[in-house]
């Protein structure tokens, strides 16, 4: 076990050194540069890269910001808020964009159970045909349109939350951009859900507790959902992963100050550090979750534990 | 059982629902008091350091917590603000006396110093500041701190324009001592800013809002009445109905709104001085051609451009200089000039069939536009435009600063571009099309116009007011004669204004002031 840990955190470590590379590649091929403005002249331009260090040949670069950055300096921006650090700027976002993930992925979970459930109890019945259509919605409509339908009527016409974020308000603002996001996780966990339920339910085992006389309550709690959330807990990394980083749309609709919309000002301003930074931090928490993941994964599912320990 | 565990489920859910709206409830909209108003920004503020400050929204914040020498008044004419004024009968010399009450927020007296300081790090190479280039543009030879309270600045020729430069915030004042003090981190947060202006800059939460409050110890603190002015950057349709909800004063409208909202109350149509035009580059063969230049010239139909693509309040480019901008004795250079672009399809197939016999082919070409969704409609006319003309059109779509690269290299053949103007006077842009100017991106050369603009500017006629504007209208002349430009569009600006809010006084030529607004009961 202590092996393939190492083993692991290696591989991720190395993962993340060849991503920084591809994005700093990939920075030089941008055509373009941060200071391509019509009102600078060419002398200045000169003193702006050497100013930056933007003078130096590209492993120099590479290996400065290599060094920067395991000390925590992410560089400077130079375009979108001149001279502030990338770093600050990128932590005051982190923490919005995660806490409306990590709600998003708490409600997807729960209605995702809600629904999956009570599919998987009334097999077959017209609720579960209702159910299991939410869950086909909710995979196949994307969540800005959610976004601007809640926006509309839930904020705009009931004014029951802001319409856009406001920082003097910070819980309610985040509500309906967690709710927008929650559909697709609610989703697929209800699918996920129901699936795995209906297979617990036809086991032998449930079939024991019923003889047994165990009330319908105490079975579905501790025998039905328990052996059915095993394989679920194992799909929420991927989906926290993909909520934390593909939130871009929705923090653009409810004007959310997040680490989505700076990206995307990085690109289009060629705020090289920013791009970077961004992407750089995308890819770490998705190579962190899912490393947790499969670390987790042994200690979650005894069986595959003992396999493990067994060879 | 069952339906008690599903009752039990829904009651979970409902409670979780409950917890997540507890805040909401009670959330309802501050209302507005005559003291504090919000407006929205659809651009981020980017700096609040005068000498590096480069756009529109940094230089609206910059106005309300700096001051300079001058203030425009709603007119756009230089007043004093931190000084009053004295100039020598050849114009070349000013003194300014700075006032005895202007104070920094720290409580320490502005002085002449501030300002020598503030220009010389302007135009120190290592600022690497945009806007160095003012103090050149505008003759300065010296500028000095005789004492304390006296600000001298000479210049080898008279400018027009001098003074109302002196309301731009690359000219204000900065503390050195406190600057210095402040270092790499000076006027990145509200923590390391001072201000001499009527308000005080106290959040700035990059990406989201910024705010400012009154600043008691200002000189003419009177003059402002808002107590808190908040901005916050929110764009489109969730913008608009934030507007609607009450809980903002001021949003702007991209153009797909205009149509809904353009019998709301509160629109507003206002025109701004940035003018949009086809940059041809003269070197590819077939933009050599006069008469194939002369075709583009006459193709475009610039009011249908404004009129029905943009709808925004833009109106249809007379000249390379836009209308209500730049004034002499009153009178706008427009008005006098009269209008020199027009639209005639069947002279435009004409010179097209002239200029494709010339070069013994059909004339393709490729139209460079950058990526924003205004660009890529009025480009998409454009090459209708010209193919009815006779033209063969490829498109060729970049982000903005990818295309500026290009047309720096050379690289494109046309190009719709922009130019934003620093000063309220024609200079600005006939400027631009010098043969060594850097903005000349098309390589236009005329000896006749180099020479009308450098008489214009440091000819004899340079000194005679009348006589340089003469120059500036003539040049336009023998610019757009030689069709070595295509205007199209002047930018116009469609806003949705609280009716009950009153004195954003904007100006085309400079920077939109903020400092005198009024919001009704």
């Amino acid at each position: 076990m202590k092996k393939y840990l190492i083993k692991r955190i290696m591989i991720s470590i190395a993962t993340l050194f060849v991503i920084l590379l591809v994005l700093f590649l990939m920075m030089e091929l941008m055509p373009g540069s941060p200071f391509n403005d019509e009102k600078l002249t060419e002398a200045q331009k000169a003193l702006l890269y050497a100013k930056y260090g933007l003078d130096q040949p590209l492993v120099v670069r590479f290996f400065t910001y290599l060094k920067n950055m395991l000390t925590g300096d992410f560089g400077v921006s130079y375009a979108i808020n001149k001279n502030y650090p990338v770093a600050l700027m990128v932590k005051e976002r982190l923490w919005l964009s995660c806490k409306i993930g990590l709600l998003a992925v708490v409600l997807g979970t729960i209605f995702g159970f809600v629904l999956g459930t009570v599919a998987a109890l009334k097999h077959n019945s017209w609720v579960d045909t209702l159910c299991s259509s939410i869950a086909v919605f909710g995979v196949s409509i994307p969540s800005y349109v959610f976004a601007l339908v809640l926006c509309y009527f839930v904020a705009f016409k009931l004014k029951l939350f802001p319409i856009l974020y406001n920082a003097k308000k910070p819980i309610a603002s985040i509500v309906l951009p967690a709710l927008a996001l929650s559909f697709s996780p609610t989703a697929s966990i209800a699918r996920f859900v129901r699936s795995e339920m209906l297979d617990v339910l036809n086991s032998d085992y449930i079939l024991l507790v019923k003889a047994k006389g165990i009330k319908d309550y105490k079975m579905i709690f501790s025998h039905v959902l328990r052996n059915s959330l095993i394989p679920v807990i194992t799909v929420l990394g991927p989906i926290m992963v993909g909520l934390l980083t593909g939130s871009s749309v929705v923090e653009k609709v409810f004007g959310i100050p997040g680490v989505g919309l700076l990206l995307i000002n990085g690109i289009q301003y060629n705020d090289y550090n920013v791009t970077i930074s961004c992407a750089f931090v995308y890819s770490l928490m998705y190579v962190v979750v899912m490393l947790i993941v499969d670390i987790l994964y042994g200690f979650i599912d005894p069986r595959i534990r003992i396999t493990k320990e067994g060879k | 059982m069952k339906k008690l565990f599903i009752l039990a489920l829904t009651c979970m859910l409902a409670l979780t629902m409950v917890a997540c709206g507890g805040n909401g409830g009670n959330d309802t909209p501050d209302t507005n008091t005559v003291k504090s108003v919000t407006l929205a920004t659809d651009t981020d503020l980017i700096s609040m350091d005068t000498s590096l400050a480069t756009d529109g929204t940094s230089f609206i914040a910059l106005t309300l917590c700096m001051a300079g020498l001058a203030e425009l008044d709603a007119n756009g004419t230089p007043m004093p603000d931190l000084a009053t004024w004295t100039v020598s009968e050849d114009g070349l010399n000013y003194e300014f006396k700075i006032r005895e009450d202007a104070k920094w927020s720290n409580g320490t007296p502005v002085t002449a110093y501030d300002f020598e300081y503030s220009w010389n790090r302007l135009i120190n190479p290592d600022t690497a500041a945009d806007y160095a280039f003012l103090i050149e543009t505008c003759y300065i030879t010296e500028f000095k701190a005789v004492d304390a309270a006296t600000f001298q600045v000479t210049m080898s020729q008279p400018c027009d324009f001098f003074l109302a430069l002196c309301a731009f915030p690359s000219l204000f004042p900065l503390n050195q001592e406190y600057v210095e003090s402040q270092g790499d981190q000076y006027a990145l947060s509200v923590d390391n800013m001072i201000y001499c202006g009527p308000y005080v800059m106290t959040e700035w939460n990059q990406n989201d809002h910024y705010s400012f409050a009154k600043n008691a110890d200002f000189y003419n603190a009177a003059a402002s009445e808002m107590e808190e002015i908040t901005f916050r950057y929110i764009q489109g349709q969730s913008a608009v109905l934030e507007y609607e909800s009450g809980n903002i004063d001021f949003v702007k409208l991209t153009s797909e709104l205009i149509d809904t909202y353009s019998s709301n109350e509160g629109f507003n149509k206002k025109l701004a001085g940035y003018l949009w035009y086809l940059s041809l580059y003269q070197p590819v063969e077939e933009l050599a051609n006069e008469n194939v230049r002369a075709a583009i010239f006459y193709a475009i139909d610039r009011e249908t451009i404004a009129d029905k693509v943009l709808k925004d309040g833009s109106v249809a480019a007379e000249g390379i200089v836009p209308v209500g901008f730049a004034f002499h004795n009153g009178v706008d250079y427009r008005e006098t000039q009269g209008k020199v672009c027009e639209f005639n399809l069947d002279l435009a197939k004409e010179y097209y069939a002239k200029g494709a016999a010339e070069l013994g082919h059909d004339v393709t070409l490729e139209l460079l536009y950058e990526d924003s969704d205004v660009s890529k409609n009025v480009a998409a006319y454009i090459q209708k435009c010209l193919q009815d003309a006779g033209f063969t059109i490829t498109m060729k779509c970049e982000p903005k600063k990818t295309r500026l690269s290009d047309m720096q290299n050379g690289d494109y053949q046309v190009a719709l571009h922009r130019w934003g103007p620093d000063y309220a006077d024609p200079q600005t842009y006939i400027d631009l099309f010098t043969t060594n100017a850097s903005n000349n991106y098309g390589k236009y050369h005329s000896e006749e116009y180099d020479a009308t603009v450098w008489e214009a500017e440091f000819g004899a006629s340079a000194a005679n007011s009348d006589a340089r504007w003469n120059l500036m209208l003539e040049a336009e002349k023998i610019l757009l004669g030689d069709y070595a430009v295509v205007p199209v569009y002047q930018n116009g600006e469609t806003n949705l204004i609280n009716p009950k809010l009153s004195g954003i006084e904007f100006h085309a030529g400079g920077v939109d002031n903020y400092r005198h607004m009024k919001l009704a009961k």
